[in-house]
């Protein structure tokens, strides 16, 4: 039987997720609709959708296609492709249709975990540039109207650093720990579950974890050990369940904090510069190269046959929207976080910064 | 390597059966090399760390150094990279795959995965590019049919050689420097020789053709009748863009414009870099080491890259003739007719036949 859910991310994005994968599958292994569970919507007529993506049982590529590497089948506009991480498999098929994007994928039982994470979310980035907002890869807070925004790679400290302003005092709300949402000069919050590991664990958050979840994460991280990292699965702890008084709204860019760690021994665990807007824009378009693995890959194999198509040009837009959407009273900093030092030293250093203006 | 760049292995791996195939560009070996460009060491190896930007829990960035632990379906491995961006490069690399391959070629996955790559950096620091294709030579004019992996490109190569009438540069990399010179890029080079001197076609039939390709492959061969096959110096003439279709049986052709097929060989290229060449070994991972690197040094070396290679490319491309080409999803001998009838008219139609 068929689960169909409408999304809606204010009013920006609004796509359907259609999963024909069977009953024990989905029970067993997962839904796909939990990260975006924020965004529920009612349903939302066709004709608004930007795109649509469905879990298939049997996908096949359309006939007459370009054969790139023996398993990338490509045609004006339309993708098809098998492929694999660790033991999850997956075959996916990308057709535009009229003014909007038809994805379907058909994925093994493991592949089901990924779907968010390497496509449905770059997919919502895809849609946002193709708008003209930008999304940086960032956790955000703000305060009095004001947004700051954290960016920086997985390990960064960008969820913490968050995480650790919302739970400290003054007033700091959550805009989003993963995706913020930028277009001319404001920030849209985009609050997703978090990831938890026992690494970004802070005791603001064990506070809201209840008995099952405490205990499932301590299962998940013997499972890590004794995979030797193979096997890593996060707990998710949805904000807006956690601590729905602490959720921002729309605000103004107004600082950004670019993260980079260290694993330096020496004593000066912190160093923050100014840095330019140019330099920035370098630093935040990287960070997004880096975050999804497959779909952009894929696009480069798509520009092989089709350079100048607009799924071909993705990050030149991408790039072009981030110098247009932060304005130049924008301010924006590097940080070099040493890990051995100590973090919340750190953190209370940047508190400082963004209250010093 | 042509005299543009020189690289040592060292491998602590005893085993060494097929020689060619692990070491695959022995087509460039000499006796001794002094002071190379590139040193690639296999074993193990402490990695110098510290101070590092730490990117995604597991790249370990500072300047002109690269360290990370990487796995991927059967292979895993320990790579440390001195000199990533400028001067004399050093490559500690540890790794294994778990599969005959670590048995029939240990060093295979190194060289791959790291030094190939590494030497397209240089290269183009040098001022020469890498195509990824197919180049034939005749009286000293190449044609260069670029494109992705499963086009027909080395049976187009082999059957080129067998037909008399031309020899290979390389039937998937290809050099090319300023003034459009072209030389050439042969891997496994004596697994080619074999071919073209033992085999009637491509279809490797009987058991007892795989023996005798194995003793071929791993004997000491004398370098001196390559070039009756290989030709390492050349004039670029022509350039193809080439790609399969399904469900299409015929050739066609147009003409394309300097700055799409510009950027349609820098994602080629790009592609190239993830690519490992051990199947079920799907997406790695030096193009994601670059992006690790360009996002903790974006003014560096390797963040201007891609642009320089656009910028070379086109520079030694321009008022080039440059086609597209649809191959159809199956291959016969007459695809090579109708492109050689494609570019100069015919002429050798008989003879291959």
């Amino acid at each position: 039987m068929t689960e169909t859910r409408y999304f809606n991310i204010h009013n920006i994005v609004k796509f359907r997720i259609e999963d024909n994968s069977n009953f024990i599958n989905r029970k067993m292994f997962g839904g796909i609709f939990e990260e975006y569970i924020n965004y529920f919507s009612d349903e939302i007529r066709e004709e608004d959708l930007d795109f649509i993506v469905t879990i298939s049982r049997k996908i096949k590529p359309k006939p007459s296609c370009y054969i790139l590497d023996d398993k990338y089948y490509i045609d004006r506009g339309y993708l098809y492709t098998e492929d694999s991480y660790k033991l999850a498999k997956w075959r996916i098929e990308i057709i535009p249709n009229e003014d909007k994007y038809m994805i379907n994928i058909e994925p093994n039982n493991l592949a089901r975990f990924f779907i968010s994470g390497f496509f449905i979310d770059f997919i919502i980035q895809y849609i946002l540039t193709k708008k003209g907002y930008s999304i940086l890869h960032s956790s955000g807070v703000s305060k009095n109207g004001l947004a700051y925004l954290f960016s920086g790679r997985g390990g960064s400290g960008k969820t913490s650093i968050g995480i650790h302003l919302v739970s400290s005092e003054g007033e700091y709300k959550f805009l989003g720990d993963d995706f913020i949402i930028v277009h001319r000069g404001y920030t849209h919050p985009y609050i997703t579950p978090l990831n938890l590991f026992t690494y970004n664990l802070n005791p603001f958050l064990l506070k809201n974890l209840n008995r099952k979840k405490r205990a499932m994460m301590f299962f998940k991280k013997v499972l890590y050990s004794l995979t030797r990292g193979y096997a890593k699965f996060f707990t998710k702890l949805n904000p807006r369940e956690a601590f729905p008084e602490k959720i921002g709204s729309k605000s103004k860019l107004s600082k950004v904090f670019i993260i980079l760690p260290r694993n330096t021994k020496s004593d000066d665990g912190f160093t923050l510069k100014s840095i330019s807007k140019t330099e920035a824009v370098e630093y935040v378009t990287h960070n997004q190269m880096m975050d999804s693995p497959y779909l952009p890959v894929y696009i480069t194999q798509y520009g092989f046959l089709f350079p100048t198509d607009e799924l071909a040009r993705y990050w030149e837009t991408y790039r072009n929207n981030l110098v247009q959407n932060l304005p130049d009273t924008v301010r924006f900093y590097l940080i070099y976080l040493s890990l051995s030092s100590d973090i919340n030293k750190s953190f209370d250093k940047i508190k400082m910064v963004i209250e010093n203006e | 390597m042509h005299d543009i760049i020189k690289f040592k292995i060292i491998t602590d791996s005893k085993v060494n059966l097929l020689k060619d195939i692990n070491f695959f560009l022995s087509y460039f070996e000499t006796d001794n090399v002094s002071s190379p460009d590139i040193i690639l060491k296999i074993g193990k190896f402490e990695p110098s760390n510290e101070g590092c930007f730490l990117v995604d829990h597991k790249y370990y960035i500072k300047d002109n150094y690269f360290y990370c632990k990487d796995q991927e379906g059967r292979a895993k491995w320990e790579v440390e990279i001195f000199g990533f961006e400028e001067g004399q490069a050093m490559i500690n690399f540890h790794g294994r795959v778990l599969g005959l391959e670590q048995v029939l070629i240990p060093d295979y996955l190194a060289q791959n995965l790291i030094l190939r790559p590494l030497i397209e950096l240089k290269l183009l620091e040098r001022g020469y590019t890498v195509i990824h294709g197919l180049g034939i030579e005749k009286k000293g004019d190449a044609y260069i049919f670029a494109a992705r992996g499963g086009a027909h490109k080395t049976r187009l190569a082999m059957d080129a050689i067998r037909c008399g009438k031309y020899r290979l540069i390389g039937d998937d990399r290809i050099l090319l420097g300023k003034d459009r010179q072209v030389l050439s890029y042969p891997l496994f080079y004596n697994l080619v020789m074999f071919r073209a001197e033992r085999l009637r076609d491509e279809h490797i039939s009987s058991f007892l053709d795989k023996v005798k390709m194995a003793r071929y492959i791993s004997s000491r061969h004398n370098r001196k009748n390559t070039n009756k096959i290989f030709a390492d110096r050349s004039k670029l003439k022509k350039m193809f863009l080439v790609a399969r279709k399904e469900g299409y049986d015929n050739i066609s052709q147009r003409r394309i414009n300097l700055d799409d097929a510009v950027i349609r060989l820098v994602r080629s290229n790009q592609m190239e870099m993830t690519s490992s060449g051990i199947s079920s070994l799907g997406f790695v991972h030096f193009l994601k080491y670059m992006l690790a690197y360009c996002y903790v040094f974006p003014e560096s070396e390797i963040g201007g890259y891609w642009g320089d290679l656009r910028y070379s490319l086109k520079e030694t491309l321009i008022d080039l003739p440059l086609y597209e080409i649809e191959l159809p999803y199956k291959y016969t001998q007459s695809i090579l007719i109708n492109l050689a009838n494609s570019y100069d008219g015919g002429g050798i139609i008989n003879e291959i036949i």
